[in-house]
């Protein structure tokens, strides 16, 4: 009866970690897409939410581990994922209450880590892991994206810098649909499989599904529709942020920083060294701007960004250790991580309760 | 070569094939605009000459715009 309970609960957890994921992430899709009015906002993340959802399907390469590499295979159990998802989406609600992008994939990574170093001690961390698959990317997305979008708007400007306005602007619109929808579709293919491969986890730990085997088609398609309605649902305040607090775009600028972070996204995909799409959009959205004029990028809020994705991992690997601790407080049952869950819905309601009594919070046309 | 837990040579390599990916998506996408908006004035002007010449360039570097974003998608969808 318990370990029903507890499987309940990692796959209504895994879903809302999904759901956070797509809100969290749908800035780096359509920020610029906004921002620039190469769409309205519904479109923009309707679109978003599509191809994040049909993107679900496209791969079904499912990780059989969370944070295979990172955190030592044999150690990960329920709980200790249950603990990584729960700082995962502790830390996606932070950053999105501050309205500042950070990786997902990081936060669950950190989430997992922190579960795993208070369940089974620093061993089961894997430093080399964690050096090459959270510290180096993380240096290498933001700078090779800044370069990319920085060589490729000045690029731009050279050839259509001298011809009117008005059908370049519309010309550079219709590069961000298609930029755009890119970046979702490649979204959907690597952040939906994590939740899949979560669910499938746990399924496997429960003896419901053989290991190796396929995920059931119903995980699919909830970890599909998860993502797209966070998606959809559309995380305003950091794609505020992305779209207009860091620079002021034109469509020129908006289609060099989707199209130069796609480049880069695919080109390292292609090459097999995945990079945070969250690190590459934000710097090509500052390697836009800082190619036409440095002082056009605004430096105090790229440091904000910066400061969160170095606490990225030890703040949910903190809460996600502190969520493990608290569950096993109450024993290997089901109690803790009902009550875990209840303590984070409450704080969660008590947070969105209180931002909707100081009006509304940031919105499309905010 | 590894330096620590880092394979340097990927990381090389995607040093450098990264913005030139970019550059390429860039480059024939500002080129497809530069040739419609040229053919537009060229039209205008009463220079058909010199608007099927930029028609062409924004047909070649559409096409071009194209096979890179047909790339991607393959990439995308061929993960392993």
């Amino acid at each position: 009866m318990d370990s029903d309970v507890i499987l309940v609960i990692v796959i209504a957890t895994a879903l809302a970690f999904d759901f956070t994921n797509g809100f969290h992430d749908t800035a780096n899709a359509v920020a610029t897409t906004v921002s620039t009015r190469a769409m309205s906002p519904r479109a923009a993340v309707g679109l978003a939410a599509t191809l994040n959802f049909a993107g679900a399907f496209i791969s079904l390469e499912v990780a059989a581990t969370v944070a295979n590499g990172i955190v030592d295979a044999g150690v990960i159990n329920e709980m200790i994922v249950f603990g990584g998802l729960i700082g995962a989406i502790a830390w996606n609600l932070v950053t999105w209450y501050f309205g500042l992008p950070s990786s997902s994939s990081h936060a669950l990574i950190g989430g997992v880590a922190g579960a795993a170093f208070v369940a089974e001690g620093p061993d089961a961390v894997l430093s080399d892991g964690l050096i090459e698959k959270v510290l180096i990317p993380a240096l290498v997305a933001p700078v090779l994206a800044f370069a990319a979008a920085g060589l490729t708007i000045l690029l731009t400007y050279r050839i259509v810098g001298r011809l009117r306005p008005g059908p370049v602007n519309r010309g550079y619109r219709l590069g961000q649909v298609v930029s755009g929808s890119m970046l979702a579709l490649a979204h959907g293919t690597n952040d939906a499989q994590k939740t899949m491969g979560i669910i499938a986890l746990a399924l496997i730990a429960h003896g419901d599904l053989a290991a190796g085997a396929d995920p059931p088609f119903w995980v699919v398609v909830s970890a599909a529709t998860a993502i797209a309605l966070g998606t959809y649902s559309g995380g305003w305040r950091i794609m505020k942020t992305m779209g207009s607090r860091i620079i002021k775009m034109d469509p020129a600028q908006g289609f060099a920083a989707q199209g130069g972070g796609a480049a880069v996204i695919l080109t390292a995909s292609h090459l097999g060294f995945p990079l945070s799409t969250t690190h590459t959009i934000a710097g090509s959205v500052m390697g836009a701007g800082a190619a036409r004029r440095l002082s056009a990028v605004r430096w105090g809020v790229a440091g904000n960004i910066a400061i969160a994705w170095v606490l990225t991992v030890p703040c949910a690997g903190a809460i996600g250790a502190a969520a493990f601790g608290a569950s096993r407080i109450f024993g290997e049952g089901a109690l803790g991580p009902v009550l875990v869950s209840l303590c984070v819905l409450t704080v969660i309601a008590g947070a969105f309760a209180r931002r909707l009594q100081r009006g509304p919070a940031l919105t499309a046309e905010a | 070569m590894r330096l620590a837990a880092v394979d340097t040579d990927a990381l090389l390599e995607l040093a450098w094939v990264a913005p030139l990916a970019a550059v390429v998506v860039s480059l024939t996408f500002s080129l497809l605009v530069h040739g419609a908006a040229r053919a537009s004035d060229a039209r205008r002007g009463g220079r058909a000459g010199a608007a099927t010449a930029y028609v062409a360039l924004a047909v070649v570097a559409g096409l071009a715009f194209a096979a890179t974003v047909v790339f991607g998608v393959i990439v995308i969808t061929s993960k392993d």
